[in-house]
Order: C-alpha cells, then sequence, then structure tokens
C-alpha cells in the first residue's frame, strides 16, 4: 500500500492515478471477498482457457459499465449526497443476500423459476457453458458492492477526479479494468494449471461439475461472509 | 488576510478534491462559529483502516488539543445521525474539521496515511485545525 500511496501523491497523470486507485481496490480485503467469488465464476467453463480470459474480459465490462454509469450520473449533477450516499450505505447490505440466493439457486435448493435468475442458474447442472451476459451482469452486481474502504476510494478520490471535466468521464474505465485485471489474472492461472492436469477430457467434464458446486458453496460462504459483517 | 487564507485554502483543494473539500458559504445557526469541531463518519460496517482513521484522528486531536477541539464519532446507520449528517452534506464515511461554516474535508489524506504514515496524518490534521483556528 505505501507503494501505491507513493504513486497517488506523485502522479500528475489522472488515468495513472485511477489505475492505482483500481488496483488498491481489489486488494483491499473486503471487495476480495466478491473477488474470489468472481474468480470461481469466471473459471466455471475450466475446460476452455480462452472462454475464461472471456468471461473474465465480460466481467470487467460490466464493472466498467457500473462504475461509469455512477461517475456519469454524478457528472450530470445529481445531488451527490442522496446518491452516492445510497450506495455507501446499501451496497454492502445487498450483496451478502444476493450472494447466498445465487448460490442457492446454482445448487438446486431453491427451485423457483425467476426470469432473470433462470440465466445465472439453470445451466449449472448441465454442462453447455452459460451466457456470456451472466458474466456481464456479475461484473455490474459486484461493482455495486462497495465497501467502506472502497467507497471512498472510489466516491472520494476517483469521482472528484472524473466528473471535474468532460474528458475525465474515461477514468471509470480504467479504474474498473484495474479492478478487473487481478480477478482476470487468476481464472486464467488456475484454469491454466487445472486444465493441464487433466489430461483425459472425460475427467477434466467429471471435475467441472464438482468445480460448479464448488463455486456454489463459495458464493453462499461468501454471501454469509457479507451477510455477518453487516448485520451481525 | 482571513478572507485570503480561506481562500489560499480553499484553493489547494479545490482541483484535486473538487467535490469534497468545498467551504460552505451559507451560514449555520446550529454550530457555534467559533470553536472547531472535528467530525468522523462512519457505518456499521468497518474496515481496517477506516478505525485506524478514527482512532488516530481521535488522539491526534486529543493530544495537540485537549479540550480546545471537540471530537466526535457519529454512525450514520443510526436515525439519530439523519441530522448532522444532512446539516454537514456528510454521504458516506468523511473526516472532516468544522468551524461554524468552513468545512474542510480530510477523508482522502485519512485513508492514504492514517495505517502507513501516521506521522504525517497528524501533520495535516495539525496543519487543518491551526488554519481553522486562526481564522
Amino acid at each position: 500500500m505505501d507503494f501505491f500511496n507513493g504513486i497517488l501523491e506523485n502522479s500528475s497523470m489522472p488515468w495513472l492515478s485511477a489505475l492505482v486507485l483500481g488496483l488498491m481496490t481489489a486488494i483491499s480485503p473486503c471487495p476480495l471477498a466478491t473477488n474470489i467469488t468472481a474468480v470461481g465464476f469466471i473459471s466455471k467453463d475450466i475446460d476452455d482457457r480462452k472462454r475464461v480470459f472471456l468471461n473474465g474480459v465480460l466481467y470487467t465490462l460490466g464493472r466498467a459499465i457500473t462504475y461509469t454509469a455512477i461517475a456519469f450520473i454524478l457528472y450530470l449533477g445529481v445531488d451527490q449526497f442522496k446518491f452516492s450516499g445510497f450506495f455507501q450505505r446499501y451496497g454492502e447490505k445487498i450483496i451478502g443476500p444476493v450472494l447466498l440466493i445465487i448460490g442457492l439457486f446454482m445448487l438446486d435448493v431453491i427451485k423457483i423459476k425467476f426470469p432473470g435468475m433462470e440465466r445465472l442458474t439453470t445451466k449449472m447442472q448441465s454442462k453447455t457453458t452459460w451466457g456470456k451476459f451472466d458474466a456481464v451482469l456479475l461484473g455490474m452486481v459486484f461493482a455495486m458492492a462497495f465497501c467502506p474502504y472502497s467507497g471512498v476510494l472510489y466516491f472520494g478520490m476517483l469521482i472528484p477526479l472524473t466528473v471535474a471535466s468532460a474528458s475525465g468521464l474515461y477514468l471509470p474505465i480504467v479504474f474498473a479494468l484495474a479492478t478487473g485485471i487481478p480477478v482476470i489474472l487468476f481464472a486464467w492461472l488456475l484454469a491454466y494449471s487445472i486444465g493441464s492436469i487433466g489430461g483425459v477430457y472425460n475427467k477434466v467434464k467429471y471435475f467441472e461439475i464438482w468445480f460448479r458446486r464448488f463455486i456454489s458453496i463459495l458464493f453462499i460462504i461468501v454471501g454469509i461472509y457479507y451477510i455477518i459483517r453487516v448485520y451481525v | 488576510m482571513k478572507s485570503f487564507r480561506l481562500l489560499i485554502l480553499a484553493a489547494l483543494f479545490i482541483p484535486i478534491f473538487a467535490c469534497n473539500a468545498q467551504t460552505e458559504n451559507t451560514a449555520n445557526p446550529s454550530t457555534s462559529t467559533d470553536k472547531v469541531e472535528a467530525y468522523y463518519f462512519h457505518f456499521n460496517s468497518r474496515c481496517v483502516t477506516c478505525l485506524a482513521v478514527e482512532s488516530e484522528a481521535k488522539t491526534n486531536i486529543e493530544s495537540l488539543y485537549g479540550g480546545k477541539v471537540s471530537f466526535q464519532a457519529i454512525n450514520l446507520d443510526d436515525e439519530s445521525s439523519k441530522a448532522i449528517a444532512e446539516e454537514l452534506k456528510v454521504s458516506g464515511q468523511s473526516l472532516l474539521i468544522v468551524k461554524g461554516a468552513t468545512k474542510i474535508n480530510i477523508t482522502n489524506e485519512g485513508f492514504m496515511y492514517a495505517r502507513t504514515n501516521p506521522e504525517k496524518f497528524k501533520s495535516i490534521i495539525k496543519n487543518k485545525v491551526d488554519g481553522l483556528l486562526e481564522l
């Protein structure tokens, strides 16, 4: 963190500041929990490394959409007091239950079919690849989960840089990239190492089913972690 | 001279933290104008850095100024905090130093230095509070 602070202090280039803020967000303990979940989710198509990489990019795109949208709305001059207060107050409180519910759906514990939820859950048991849109959606939702620390980094440091001028509106995209890069990297490493172990195709397929169950449980555990953090 | 200092202070902050460190021009009837007050706003869930910001700020202000500058930690998740949060236009975690209508936001400095460089954080607090005390 000292290293990042040093760059932040001396940086006269907004894009570098945005990059550093994004990396600081990615490695701070609270968003790390969502990142671990994201790594699991992204690497679910473990036998297809290209697909894992694509999922990672799409997930990052989702984050970029949320970060840019919030910045744009603030740039338009909406009441910052109410708007950013809402995210900082409720972001972390919503993410726990959301993760828990997604996890339960993926495990087929809950079987009610919601139109939106179906996308994220029904394909879990069948081995077909998941829709590309799911990764984007997950990125959008996870980006909204502002922890106390990441909230300050985003609303306190990145937004002032961004809304200072219209040309700053690319900064949330740089920020999102930086928050997504570690996730892409780990997912890809995971896919690369595991994919090369299971030499026989069938074994990989068998592994994949268990790996997906493991991801569902990961969602539930991380969801419970957030619920305990915020409500207990 | 007073307004000059105020201008310099504002000018120092506006380019860097445009939205955060604005000087409120509206007079504030409910806070006394001669006393410097420090506020730390937080939510129920708190990170390690957040706790460090609060404890460092509290210790520094108490040891530097004793009773001359008050320090208050306020939980934004409590209903009772609503009035003061709206009055000071606080939307999230913030560390503010307030004197009457003048409001200095040192949240970012707190989050950057409270854990990694407490001495620097202390000197920033001292600098800002001294500035306000002289007003």
